[in-house]
This record gives structure tokens, sequence and C-alpha cells, in this order.
């Protein structure tokens, strides 16, 4: 054959391959039309009412002409953008159908010999086939689109369709129809019915992330320590289904995300898997023999996977949901049982279409359990020691460790995400010292004592690039005791305080509060007034011990922003503003100095006339037969009451009062320490306008003499009544 | 020509068509003749290049057929049961084939419906079973292809239709050199038309060949004697069959017409009478030479 015969040839292959995805499309045109009729109902019509209802608004609101674009494009864009989650939903839908319309050929004897007698090879069938459904997503969408977007430029909010989120929807639109069409005619190849070929389409669209959640319900089970961060959990979703990745994206709007970038990388990253899926498919019917038309599995081999993935998935769901919901590991055996054995035969009949077959290839079903049985040994004795894993310092290049204790009421910027990533990203240490403490703190979590426990997650970066995640149990006592290395560090510093995140020339504004609500918080809006404070903080921050600070309250937090407006009634927190906050303690010396020499020292306690009235809580029971005389020393004599603790007694005189503030903190400044070993057993309230509610708890720390008298005081009356 | 040489399909470890080697040139009417299960749907699918044989090979003038659309578009497959586009009319069927076939004859569509008394824009679902098929045989024919492949095309359509299809095939071997391969299990309905004919039987062919000279090769008489005689009687022909009922004897020899007299007259018969062999009787005896009961390979 001549190369120009040859090239004659291949041109009439291409020629009857577009016939016949002509022809087929033509015969999937119910489809269309269907499809076609619900992307009306979910975007060209609600285009239609917004526009017109936003028309109606301008006339009854009065909204200026910028106005009314302004809101008509937001309407545009909300519905023809991502967030229209109905849209994604009808596209995943008209994939899957339209999968099955393309090549439910496949599973007719007639069909086949009629499609597969024609002069033209298997690869230009598919893709007139493949070629079929993608036309017939492009012709219900884009007409869709098309019309929507003349009525919104029709009633002048064309400017909506430019938007990024609309842009950004066309595209994810296109590229996870194209993706989960793509899986559905893959698992139509492997299928040769139509209901296998729908059943294999949807173990393969939802098998992955099934398994992916009963991943983490036994890694729960199995494993004590397990973390996985809720972030990279979901991102992992995102890897194993094109379904979850999609509808994930719709339901969130992309300013929840980190913008163009990460929406290019998802779109470009699922039609790389399109693509390949769809060579995949092209692969295996090339391959498929014709007289698999009317069998259930086409392939012997794929079929055995996709069923003892399934089986896998069955077992493991079965036992679980008994543990979850009888309890027990003897009933988790016989969820075991059940789901393989129930969902093996059911697999079988599927396959033999008959019901006879129920107890095929008992074997492998054993060798199965046998082999799961082995591998549920293997997690439940720890085989592979993950519950024992903590590396040694020189393993590791840095240790990421949330610790509550240590992270409390953390104010930095605006978060990009609120998960625990970021405060794992944000409590990174890479240093060796600051690596060493938290890898002792971690050690603790073996520590088998009694009492309370932090949980603490951990992230381990090893010096290959590994990334491996921990939830440990920190023993409350032992925590702090051995948290005080890591706090002092320069790096646990700049982590935890976003102060250093910027320089101090960014600083505008400062708002000074000493946690007294009916004073008005003090603020600095001259130039450099924020920027010397903000220098002298961070001074004295870096000079801050553990140590000096250790059952202290803050004297004051300090807001540093970077608005000079903040504050203000009218003030508005814009996108790029940052404000951070951070606690001032008596040993701040370069801060109270740079406070005074503008105007806002430190303004001296309560006094009495600020003050309506007052009482005092000490924790105890009737039989204790503790009076608050008792608990005098230190405290005027006026203080000496004959009143029984338990409830709140109410104090008589100023003196007393006065007292009880030197000793203590108002919660809302101490609860910023976290060395501020609070008696949660006694506390003191002062009440400055019983009218408005407006008061100050004063708690105490346990080395305060004020607690420390109550410690005693209870723990003698109670040896009394047990002598 | 197309020529298989050891062609073997197998189906979940069945032997569907067992090292099957058959010729079939161009311009004759071959036709297999099978029970059912035989193999003969399916040597005719991997004869159109529907399936791919397990071992051996199926060739069009040296070409594989199997995903060879150079070979494809020289062959018209009608199968047992055809399919036709949900909805579709004779016209679009029409359409279809003509995009697939470039030498599809239009206005010899239009007569052949005529002709079959067929409505050009009526649905084919409303069409009876034997109507569906006379439309694939148009379609068949009006594609112009060199081979026509009819699986069982005969079964279903009435005494008038069956002799216009087969009056038909004549006119386009006569006129084109059209290559029929027609697969059945009714050997009267094959006689009129075959050249060649294969006999298929558990996948495995028993014999291939061509029709005129098997029945050069064998005769029949019908003869009565006063006394009763025997096969040897007849030496040296080879007597493949000798029936008796009562002083009728029927012999079939494997032997010329004039040397199956000679001999018969030799014996002193009080009547004889030679006859032609049906196609039934040939294949009757072939076969039960070959030791198979043919009663329980076709009937």
């Amino acid at each position: 054959m001549t190369s120009k015969n040859f090239s004659s040839k291949a041109q009439e292959e291409r020629r009857l391959a577009v016939r016949l995805c002509r022809e087929k499309t033509r015969r999937s045109l119910w489809s269309l039309c269907l499809f076609g009729l619900l992307l009306f109902f979910c975007m060209t019509l609600p285009t239609a009412i917004g526009t017109q209802q936003t028309l109606s608004n301008q006339k009854v609101l009065e909204w200026t002409t910028e106005q009314t674009r302004e809101a008509g494009a937001e309407i545009v864009a909300a519905v023809l953008g991502l967030s229209n989650g109905v849209t994604a939903l009808i596209a995943a839908g008209m994939a899957v159908v339209m999968a099955a319309a393309s090549f439910r050929y496949l599973h007719n004897k007639s069909q086949v010999d009629f499609y597969h007698s024609l002069p033209i090879r298997r690869p230009y069938l598919f893709a007139a086939n493949f070629g079929a459904g993608l036309a017939g997503f492009a012709a219900a969408y884009f007409s869709n689109l098309l019309l929507s977007g003349l009525i919104a430029v029709c009633a002048g909010f064309g400017g909506g369709l430019l938007t990024p989120a609309v842009g950004a929807a066309i595209v994810l639109h296109c590229v996870f129809f194209a993706t989960i069409y793509a899986l559905c005619v893959l698992g139509h190849q492997l299928a040769g019915t139509l209901a296998t070929g729908m059943l294999c389409g949807g173990v393969l669209l939802v098998g992955p992330v099934a398994g992916y959640g009963l991943y983490f319900v036994c890694a729960e089970f199995f494993f004590e320590f397990f973390y996985l961060p809720e972030e990279l959990a979901l991102r992992g979703g995102d890897l194993v289904s094109p379904l979850w990745a999609y509808l994930r994206r719709t339901f969130h709007s992309m300013e929840d995300y980190a913008g163009a970038v990460e929406w290019g990388a998802v779109a470009l990253g699922w039609l790389s898997v399109g693509l390949v899926l769809a060579v995949l498919g092209c692969w295996f019917y090339c391959r498929r023999p014709s007289e698999s038309a009317g069998k259930a599995a086409a392939f012997r081999v794929p079929a055995a996977i996709l069923k003892y993935f399934a089986v896998l998935l069955c077992t493991l769901t079965c036992g679980m949901f008994f543990w979850g919901t009888v309890g027990g590991r003897g009933w988790m055996f016989v969820g075991f049982f059940l789901g393989g054995l129930i969902s093996h035969c059911l697999v079988e009949m599927i396959y033999h279409l008959d019901f006879k077959a129920l107890f095929c290839h008992i074997r492998g079903f054993g060798l199965f359990a046998l082999l799961f049985a082995a591998f549920y040994s293997c997690l439940a004795l720890d085989v592979f020691h993950y519950d024992d894993f903590l590396p040694q310092a020189d393993q590791v290049q840095a240790v990421s460790l949330d610790a509550p204790w240590l992270d409390k009421d953390y104010r930095g910027y605006t978060r990009r995400s609120w998960g625990d990533m970021e405060a794992l990203e944000r409590q990174t240490y890479r240093e060796p010292e600051t690596i060493a403490s938290a890898l002792n703190i971690c050690a603790l979590n073996w520590d088998r004592g009694e009492g309370q426990r932090y949980t603490a997650s951990v992230r381990f970066t090893m010096k290959n690039g590994r990334q491996i995640y921990r939830r440990y149990l920190i023993p409350w006592e032992q925590a702090e005791e051995n948290s005080m290395v890591l706090f002092n560090s320069e790096e646990y510093k700049l982590n935890q305080y976003g102060l250093y995140q910027k320089e101090a020339a960014q600083y505008l504004s400062a708002e000074i509060d000493q946690g007294m609500p009916q004073r008005p918080r003090r603020y600095l809006r001259q130039e450099g007034q924020a920027e010397a404070l903000a220098q002298a903080l961070q001074l004295d921050l870096q000079a801050m011990r553990a140590q000096d600070i250790a059952d202290k309250g803050p004297v004051a937090l300090v807001t540093l922003s970077s608005n000079r407006e903040y504050g203000k009634k009218d003030y508005q927190r814009k996108a790029d503003d940052c404000e951070t906050v951070v606690p001032v303690y008596d040993s701040y010396v370069n801060t109270l100095r740079v406070m005074e020499e503008q105007g806002a020292a430190l303004e001296p306690p309560l006094a009495q006339y600020e003050i309506e009235s007052a009482r005092v809580y000490v924790e105890g029971k009737e039989e204790d037969e503790i009076r608050l005389r008792d608990l005098a020393e230190g405290l005027p004599a006026s203080a000496a009451q004959d009143v029984p603790v338990g409830r709140w007694v109410k104090l008589q005189d100023w003196e007393t009062v006065q007292a009880l503030i030197q000793q203590g903190s108002p919660d809302y400044l101490a609860m910023r320490n976290p060395f501020f070993h609070q008696d949660e057993n006694v506390r003191l309230q002062v009440i400055v306008d019983e009218e408005r509610g407006e008061s100050i708890i004063y708690v105490f720390p346990k080395s305060s003499m004020f607690s420390q008298n109550a410690a005693s005081a209870r723990e003698k009356s109670r040896s009394t009544d047990l002598g | 020509m197309i020529q298989a040489a050891d062609a073997t399909k197998r189906f979940d470890g069945r032997l569907a068509v067992d090292h099957v080697s058959a010729q079939i040139n161009q311009g004759s009417v071959f036709g297999l003749i099978g029970s059912n299960g035989a193999g003969k749907s399916t040597f005719l699918r991997l004869a159109a290049g529907i399936l791919k044989p397990d071992e051996g090979s199926v060739q069009l003038d040296g070409q594989e057929i199997f995903e060879s659309p150079r070979a494809k578009s020289r062959i018209f497959y009608i199968s047992d049961e055809q399919y036709f586009y949900s909805n579709a009319s004779p016209a679009e069927m029409r359409d279809f084939y003509c995009a697939v076939y470039p030498n599809f004859d239009k206005s010899r569509f239009q007569t052949l419906l005529r002709t079959f008394d067929l409505e050009v824009d009526r649905k084919i679902n409303a069409f009876s079973k034997g109507m569906k098929k006379q439309l694939s045989v148009i379609c068949g024919v009006c594609a112009n292809t060199e081979y026509l492949f009819c699986d069982e095309t005969f079964d279903g359509l009435d005494p008038v239709a069956r002799q216009a299809v087969k009056t038909l095939f004549a006119g386009e071997i006569a006129q084109r050199g059209l290559t029929p391969v027609v697969a059945s299990h009714n050997l009267r309905e094959l006689e009129d038309i075959c050249d060649h004919v294969g006999l298929l039987h558990r996948g495995g062919i028993l014999f291939s060949r061509d029709l005129d000279d098997m029945k050069l090769g064998i005769n029949k008489a019908q003869c009565v004697f006063d006394e009763p005689i025997a096969k040897e009687d007849f030496a040296p022909l080879e007597v493949m069959q000798l029936e008796k009922r009562g002083s009728l004897y029927t012999v079939t020899a494997r032997a010329s017409r004039d040397e199956l007299a000679a001999r018969v007259q030799e014996l002193r018969p009080v009547f004889y009478e030679v006859l032609p062999l049906t196609l039934e009787e040939i294949f009757i005896s072939e076969t039960e030479a070959r030791g198979y009961d043919v009663k329980k390979l076709l009937f």
C-alpha cells in the first residue's frame, strides 16, 4: 500500500468515526434533552429570575446604576459560578448516564456484531462513542451557558460573566465531567451487562472514597495515637475520587483556597487523570472480547480485583458497623465474617448471573479470609510499631507540635484556613534545642501515670522529607514543666507571636486593654507611636522567660494593628489588615516605659468608687465547716466573717477586696499566660455595674496566699472528719 | 479468497471452532452447514472480523481480517439478529450505510425496497422478523461489497421471499461476482444456490467440497431384484449405502452414472433407475462413510 493509500484509508476511518459519533449523539438525544432541561432549571432560569429581581430592586431600593450592576454581576457569578452546586450534581449525573448511553452497545450481542463488523478499527470506534458523550455534555452545558450569558448581557450584568468564579466554574465543570465520564466508561469496558457496567462505574467512583473513609475508621480503631490533620484528610479525599474533589470544590467559594494557582493545579491534575482514564478505557476496549457481551464481566483479572476490593470494603464496613453499634471485638468479628461472606456471594451471583453460583470460588474467599486475618493480626499487634513511633533527634528535620497548653488563645493574623494544619505549621521547630524539647514532651506520652492529659498533635518532618503525624496524650503536670525550654526559646516566640511576623514600622495603631470594662481602652494612633511600642514589645518578649511570668497575670493586653483606624466606631476591617495581641507583664520594662512616654501608662487598679459590690467564692462542702475567717491570714481583720464557704459570699469591706485584687488577676488577662496555675476552687467577682451586668472575675494562682489558705483549711477539715 | 488456517475460538474454555481450515473462493457461493451449536455463526464472525481467533488465522487475500478496515470494507455481515438503530427507518439505515460503504447503491436500494414491498420511511421496529431479514439482505446487496456473509438469513423468510432472495443472489453473482457465504442448518435451502459446502460439527469442519464434484462422484440407483443381493455383489464399485425395502433396493455408490448403470444391469434387475442425489443424501452418505450418524448431526 502506498503512503497515499494509507493516508486516504486513515482519512476514511476518521471520517467514519466522525459519522458514527454524530449518529451516536443523535441516538442519545434523549439524555441530551433531559440534562439540558435540568441545566436550564439550574442555570438559565435562575439567571433570568435573579437579573429580573435585581432590576426590580433597583427601583424599589433606589440603587444607583453602579450598585445595581454590582448586585447583578454578583447574582450572575453566583448562579453560573462554582457555588451553584446543583450544576455540579447534574454534570456528575450526566457523566454517569452518558457513559452508559455511549457504551451500552457492548452489552448486547447483536449490537456488538453490528459495530464490530464495520470497517473501522477499535480505537476509532472508541473515540466515536467516547466523543458522543463529551459532545452531549458540551451541547447541554454550553447552550445553557450561552443563554444565561445573553440574559445577563441584555440585563446589563455582563460583568458577572468575567469573574474568576465563572471562569473557574466553566473549566472545572468540563474537566470533572470528562474525568467522571472517563471513569464510568472504564467501568463499562470491564463489564458485560449494563447493570454490572453501572455497578463497576459506581465502585470505581465511590469505592476509593469509601475505602479512604474506612481507612480512618480502622486507623482510629487500631492505633491509639493515629492522627491526620483535617485539611490533609480532605485533600487526600480529593486525590482518590474525582467526584469528591468536584463536589467539595463546588460547595466552597474560591476565597477559601489559595487562589488561581491551586484551582489551576486542580484542573490540570484532574484533566491529566481524565486523559489517563480515557486511554486506559480505550486500551481495555481494544482488548475486550466481543463475546463478552451479555456476561457480567469482560475481563477475568480486573473482575477478580474489583470483586475482592468490594468484598474488602464490605468486610471492613460490616465489622466496624457491628463494633460501633453493638460493641465489642466479638461482634466485630461476626461483622467481618458476615460482611465478607455475603458480599462475596452477592458478587459471585452477579458475575455468573445465576443464584446457584453463590458459593463459587469459595476457596478464593477462604484465601481472602486468611489474608484478612493476617492483616488484622498485624494491625492489632502493631507489628509495624505505629503506636511506638518516636524518632530520635538526629532523624528529624523539624517537629511541629500543636501544644494546646502553650497555644492558649493565639491571636495571630487572619488565618488562611482554620484547620489544625495552621496550628501545626505555626508551631514548627527546627533548632536542635527546640527539637529536643519537643521530642521530650512527646516522650511523656508513654508515661503511664494517673491524671488528666492534654492532647497534642505532632508532625515529624524527617530528614528524608517524609512527614509523619501522631496525636499524643501528655500528662498535665509534666506538660508544663517540660515546656519551659520550648517556651523560652526564640523559635517559639517567633512562631507564637505575630508581632515578629511584621516589621515594627508596619504597625500604625495600638490598643491597650487592662481588662477593666468600665474604663475605656486606650489607643495610640499618632505617627511612630505604635512602631515604638512594637519595638519595645519585641525586645521584652525576647528577654521574657517562663520563670519570670509564672503565676502572674498580664497587666494589660496590647493589640497592634496595621490599620490606623483600628478600634474606631466606624472601623471596617479590610482583607489585608492584620492585628496581633500581645500580653504585657510587669517585667516588660521597655514596653511600660514606652507606654508611659506616650501617655498611656498603666492605670491604677480599681478604686472603691468604681465598685458596686464584690463577692468571693471558695469551693467547699457544708460538712467541711470552713469559715471565711479561717482564710483571713494575710487579709485585713475585717475579712474575718463567720460565714460558711461553698457559696458566694458578699464581702463587707473595701480593704479585703483590695487585698484580694492584689493577689489575683482578671481571668480575661490571666488566661493568656500558660504558666498561670489557676486555683479553680477560689475566685472573686467584682461587680462594677450590676444593671448592665458588668463585672470582673479575678482568679488566683495556686501559689497565692488566699488559695493556699483555702486549700489547707479544706484539708484540715477533711482530715479532722476522717480522724 | 478468504482463507481460514487452523482457526480456533474458545468461549469460557469450550471449543466453539476447533482448528478449522477452509477456503472461500471469490465468485462462488459457499454454504456452511451444521446443526445448532456447530460453530457456524462463530466461524462467520471470525471471517467477518468481529471475533479474534485464539489460534490460527482468517485472512482475506493474505490480510488478516480482524482489525483491518481494508478487509472489512469488502465484507458485509448479516447477523442472525441484525441490529438496526432504534427508531430508525430504512431510509436512515440507507444513509448510514452510504457513509460506511462508499459503493452503496441508493437507487438499487429504493428499487429493492419496492420489490420486497417495504416502506422506506416506516420505523424498522414495526417490521416483522421476516421483513427485517429482507431489509438486512437488501442493505447487504446494495452495499456492493465483494463478500456477503449471511447467518441463518433464510430462516424466517416466507417461501416467496426466500426464492426472491435466491434470485437476487444469483443475479448479483452473475453480474458482479458477489461471493455470498451462507450459514444454515437447512440443507434443502442451500441446495439450489451453493457451489461449495462445508459441514461443521462440534466446532470442527468435517469436510469442505465442491457440490458438483460431490454430485458427480456419487450416484444412486433404485432396483428391484428377484433374489437378494448384497453390497459385495456390486464390486468393484464402492457402495456407500444399500437400503432394502422388500424387493426394492436403493444403492448409493461412489461411481459415475454410467458405471453404476452398467454394474446394475449386470446383476439382471427386474427394474432399475438411476436417480439424482439431493444435497441431503450426499451429506448423509459422506458423513456415514466417516462414521457419523448424520441424523444426529443435523436433525
